[in-house]
Order: C-alpha cells, then sequence, then structure tokens
C-alpha cells in the first residue's frame, strides 16, 4: 500500500508538470501582447519595449519557461500583471471559496442522490423508477446556466426569500454566508446528483444478485436491511469513483455559478485574468485547477482501495 | 458487425463465405432494427431530427430575419411576434430557430473533429501497447485532467471569440473520451481469433486497424459520440451566455439566456424560451446516447 501511494505521488508530481508545461506554451504561443493589452493599444513602441524589459517578457520563451519552472517550484507564483499583487496568496483564497461550492455541491449530491438511486433500485422497471430516471436525465440535460438563472429569478426576484448578490464573507456573518451558499450548491448538485443518483441504482440493481445477498434473505433479513448492510457498501465503489469524476465537472460548473451568483472565487478571477491578459495569474490558476484535479483523482483511487480490498495495487 | 472482407478474392466465391455473408447482413439488419425499435432512440432521435430540419430550413419557417429591429422591445407573445421579441425588438421565434443552426454546427463539428483525432489514436494505443499505450494514453490523461470547460475558456480567451476556434477548442478537448473508448474496446478485441486470423494471412497493420477491429469498436463510439454532442452544445451555449463563445448579433441560445437576466422582472419569457431549447436539444443527445448504449452496449448499461 505504501509503495502504491509512493509511486502514484510521484506520478503526480509528473502529471502536474505536464500540466504546467501545456498551460505554459498554450498561453505564450497564442497571439496577443499583454503589454500592449496593459498600456493600450496605442501606447509608444519603446514604452512597451521597456515594460517588457521590466517583467522579462523579450527574454526567449524557453529561458522565461525555466525560470518559471523554477519560482513555482519554490511556490512563487510570480505577480498580477496590472494589479501587482502576488498570485499565489490570492488563488489560495478564491480556491477556499470555490472549494466551498464544490463541497457544498458534493454533499447535496449524495444526500439527493444515493437516497433516490436506492428508491430506483428497489422498484426497478416501475413507474417509481421511469419518473426518477426522467427526473435524473433532466439534471444532466439541463444547462446549469438555465438552472441558476431560473433560480435566480425565482427565489431572488420573484419571491424575495434569499439575499441578492452581495457576497459576505464567512468570517463577517456566517449565517448570511450560508444562505448565500444555497442556491449556487443547488445549481451545481442538480448535474452531480442526478449522475449520483443513476450510478446507485445500476450499481445497485447489480449488486443486489450477487449471491451474498441471497445468503442474506436466505437467514431472514429484510429486504430494507440486506439492502442497507449488505448491499449499499458493496455498490458504492462506482459511486465514489464517479463522484471523483464529477469533481472535475463541478469545476468547471462554478465558472457559470460564480459568475450567475456573483460569487468571488476561482472562476471569476480566472475570467477577469484572461479579458486582461494577466499571464502569471492565469498560469497560476490554471496550475490549482490542474493539482487539485490530480489530487482529488488520487483521493478518489485511495477510497476506492479501501472500500474493495480485493483492489491490488499495481 | 461487420467482418473483415476476403483478402484472397477466390474465397468469395465459396458457398460457405456467401452464406456467412448473408448472416452477416441478416444480422446487422436486425440490430439495426433493435436500434430503431428502441423507445429512447425514437424520442432522442426523434428530436433531434426536428431539430436538425428546422435549422436547415430557419431562412424558410422563420417569419423575420432574426436580426433585424422590428421596432418594439420586449413586447409579449402576439400572433404577429409568436415568443415575442427581445430587447433591441428582434423576433424571438426567429432568432430561436437560428440558434439551432449554430448549437448543431458547433456540436456536430466538433465531435466530428474529436472523432477524427481520438478514434485513431485509440487503435494505436490499444493495439500496440508499449511506448505507443503509454505516450498516448498519459497525453489523453493530461487533457483529461482538466475541467473542459476551464480549457475551452482559457483557450477562447485568450484566442477571442471566434467559430473556428470554438470547434477546434471544443474538438480537442473532446477526443480523450473517444481515445479511452476505442481503446479500452481494441485491447479486448485484438486478443479475438478473427483479429488473429487476420494477422495470420498477412493483412497490413493499417488494414487490420481500420478494416478488422474499428468496425467491432464503433458501438461503444456511437455512443460516446452521442453523449459529446450533448456535451458540445452545452459547453457552446455556456461559452455564449459568457459572452465568450458566438458573439452578437448572430442568435445563439446561450447568449438569449445571458441577456434575458438583464431583464427577468420585464419580460421573464426570454428566459424561457431559449432553456426550453437548449435543455430539449442536450436532452435529445444524452437519450438518444442512453438508447444506443442499452442496445449496441449492454456491458456498459446504466
Amino acid at each position: 500500500m505504501a509503495r502504491y501511494v509512493l509511486r502514484r505521488l510521484v506520478y503526480l508530481i509528473v502529471q502536474v508538470f505536464w500540466v504546467a508545461t501545456v498551460a505554459f506554451v498554450l498561453i505564450h504561443l497564442v497571439p496577443g501582447n499583454p503589454v500592449r493589452a496593459m498600456l493600450g493599444q496605442d501606447a509608444p513602441a519603446a514604452q512597451v519595449a521597456q515594460v517588457e524589459h521590466v517583467l522579462g517578457l523579450d527574454r526567449p520563451i524557453l529561458v522565461q519557461y525555466v525560470s518559471w519552472l523554477g519560482h513555482v517550484a519554490r511556490g512563487n507564483f510570480g505577480q498580477s500583471e496590472l494589479g501587482g499583487w502576488q498570485v499565489l496568496p490570492e488563488v489560495m483564497s478564491r480556491l477556499g471559496n470555490t472549494l466551498e461550492l464544490i463541497v457544498g455541491a458534493i454533499i447535496l449530491s449524495i444526500l439527493i442522490g444515493i437516497p433516490l438511486g436506492a428508491a430506483a433500485a428497489r422498484r426497478p422497471n416501475t413507474w417509481t423508477d421511469m419518473i426518477l430516471g426522467w427526473v435524473a436525465m433532466a439534471g444532466i440535460s439541463l444547462p446549469n446556466f438555465v438552472i441558476g438563472t431560473v433560480l435566480l429569478l425565482l427565489f431572488a426576484v420573484q419571491w424575495h426569500v434569499l439575499p441578492h448578490l452581495e457576497f459576505v464573507a464567512w468570517t463577517k456573518n456566517p449565517l448570511q454566508h450560508l444562505e448565500l451558499l444555497v442556491l449556487p450548491c443547488v445549481t451545481l448538485a442538480a448535474a452531480s446528483g442526478a449522475v449520483v443518483m443513476r450510478m446507485t441504482r445500476s450499481s445497485l440493481l447489480e449488486v443486489t444478485r450477487a449471491d451474498f445477498m441471497r445468503t442474506a434473505r436466505a437467514k431472514g433479513l429484510s429486504e430494507a436491511a440486506a439492502v442497507r448492510r449488505h448491499a449499499l457498501k458493496n455498490a458504492m465503489n462506482p459511486v465514489v469513483s464517479i463522484l471523483g469524476l464529477q469533481v472535475g465537472a463541478l469545476l468547471g460548473g462554478t465558472v457559470i455559478v460564480e459568475t450567475i451568483y456573483g460569487w468571488p472565487g476561482l472562476s471569476t478571477l480566472l475570467l477577469d485574468a484572461i479579458s486582461n491578459r494577466d499571464y502569471p495569474v492565469i498560469q497560476g490558476i490554471v496550475l490549482a485547477i490542474a493539482f487539485l484535479t490530480v489530487v482529488v483523482n488520487l483521493g478518489v483511487d485511495l477510497v476506492y482501495a479501501y472500500l474493495d480490498p480485493r483492489i491490488r495495487y499495481v | 458487425m461487420s467482418k473483415p472482407s476476403p483478402v484472397q478474392p477466390t474465397q468469395a466465391d465459396s458457398p460457405e463465405h456467401g452464406q456467412a455473408r448473408i448472416n452477416e447482413l441478416e444480422a446487422r439488419e436486425v440490430l439495426w432494427r433493435r436500434v430503431l425499435r428502441n423507445r429512447r432512440v425514437q424520442l432522442g432521435g426523434g428530436i433531434v431530427l426536428i431539430t436538425v430540419i428546422v435549422a436547415l430550413l430557419a431562412s424558410h419557417i422563420a417569419p423575420y430575419d432574426p436580426n433585424k429591429l422590428l421596432g418594439m422591445p420586449l413586447l409579449p407573445p402576439s400572433p404577429a411576434h409568436l415568443l415575442g421579441t427581445d430587447d433591441f425588438g428582434r423576433d424571438e421565434f426567429s432568432r430561436l430557430l437560428y440558434g439551432a443552426r449554430v448549437s448543431l454546427a458547433v456540436s456536430a463539428l466538433s465531435i466530428a473533429l474529436a472523432a477524427v483525432i481520438g478514434i485513431p489514436l485509440g487503435l494505436l494505443a490499444g493495439y500496440y501497447r508499449g511506448a505507443t499505450e503509454t505516450i498516448i494514453m498519459r497525453a489523453a490523461d493530461v487533457v483529461l485532467s482538466f475541467p473542459t470547460i476551464v480549457l475551452a475558456i482559457a483557450v477562447v480567451g485568450i484566442l477571442g471569440p471566434s467559430f473556428r476556434d470554438l470547434v477546434l477548442v471544443i474538438g480537442v478537448v473532446y477526443a480523450p473520451p473517444f481515445i479511452r473508448v476505442v481503446y479500452g474496446s481494441t485491447l479486448r478485441e485484438r486478443q479475438e481469433e478473427y483479429v488473429q486470423a487476420a494477422q495470420a494471412i498477412g493483412a497490413r497493420d493499417a488494414y487490420v486497424l481500420f478494416r478488422v477491429v474499428l468496425p467491432n469498436v464503433m458501438a461503444p463510439v456511437l455512443v460516446q459520440g452521442s453523449l459529446g454532442l450533448g456535451l458540445a452544445v452545452l459547453i457552446e451555449a455556456g461559452l455564449s451566455f459568457l459572452g465568450l463563445g458566438t458573439q452578437p448579433p448572430t442568435a445563439s441560445w446561450g447568449a438569449m439566456v445571458a441577456v434575458s437576466r438583464n431583464f427577468l422582472t420585464r419580460q421573464p419569457l426570454l428566459l424561457i424560451w431559449p432553456s426550453i431549447a437548449v435543455s430539449l436539444l442536450v436532452l435529445a443527445f444524452n437519450t438518444l446516447g442512453d438508447g444506443l448504449r442499452d442496445v449496441l452496449d449492454p456491458r456498459l448499461k446504466t
């Protein structure tokens, strides 16, 4: 097990390195001059050249790459070319806000998806199953910007139930912060909850046909107890792995959800940085996201191995 | 599923081969009928088909030019304007019809691109194993380790929005799922006797890969393609919603939803129409994909 974890950690570093390289190349091969974006299109060439020199943008691309990589390895992500602030602390604080949304959405999808999936699996091919199946289909198919806007229309505009778009930090007013968290999390959870539900259903259906379930019933357990005590844990493996995959999708979803609800997370920072061509910030965010995804993948594999001891660490 | 056609022409004349060919054609027809009889395929495929027809005939069906300013903005639905008018006083119904073009064109082209990139790479990785496998699959992992829409935003945001770049980005980002699916199936199929038979009679690798293995891994590719089309519609609409996709004045469902947010209190219907359109199309692609999976690929049934 220890060796397996170690190998995975090495692999993780390699993967992050590649993503970082791809991000760097992608951003630098693309047309458009950040200094021009900063100073305005009609800035004198001499001034542009001077700023480029100060920022080190006039060096050969390979030199820039190596120096950037060296800084990143030491935890220095550079400064915003526009605002001058350090990239790493800002990215970390925004990442915290984004993670709140993702964790909230995952908790919601588990709370909604697993019971509904289990309900559908108990009565396969009945009306209940079919209706739940369409609910899940709708959850997967409705774009999050549609769900988000409709929820905003209903709650904030029509019914005046939830507070409007004014971000309140956790430290200032925890209760109000939680209230603000509700709609974005629900919006995000629609799709992932549906995915969890479908996976729970199919996985449970598979497990209930297993021999140990026949044994459980034969020794006199009620169907509900047999499902709760024996089937659920065995059916959770695929659900866990699909939840891990959902983290990536959720992260993508935050781009739109943060925009709709004015949530100061990583994605809104990314959109700002892109419109300003703020390279160090874009690179920092891209790295943070890649790192997060890779770590989550590792976490999922470890949980997976824990849930199913039959998995060999190869 | 089709088997390799004979390499030596004399074989084709043998009665056994003729019978085998007939059986194969019958099997294909039976499978095809089963696909068409599937409820989900009928429903999803039906909606997709209608959308395609609407998109193709948009210029004939639409009562107005989608970009023409007709005067009164934010009108409610009426016989003159079936779904009312938007904030510039353009006919909402006409814009909705034209919006189908954008959604379908982006999704079809980008998924075709993804398939063209992904299928050969998946075949190579699964068939040759070794270093080829490692390089291709790790590269796919790197792309996959990125949330699709974030990558799309990064690229489109930097390049500036354009139809071509949008298709390119979605196509490249969606290639890894194709690679994965084809790779997995190829790993399985290459052990089969018919592949070994083709190798044994000395068929070239390209022939074995594309004429022998490929037809037998197409089922999961079709499923993946259908689900991918739904995702591509979502990404295009999402990017347009953020202002990074289709640019005004071209009608795009995502952008129409974005605009409606400014008029939620005055004309909430402007939110409803494009929302229904985009949701229905994605739903149709997903339902079609589910149906195809039920029939073609029972192993993956969910």
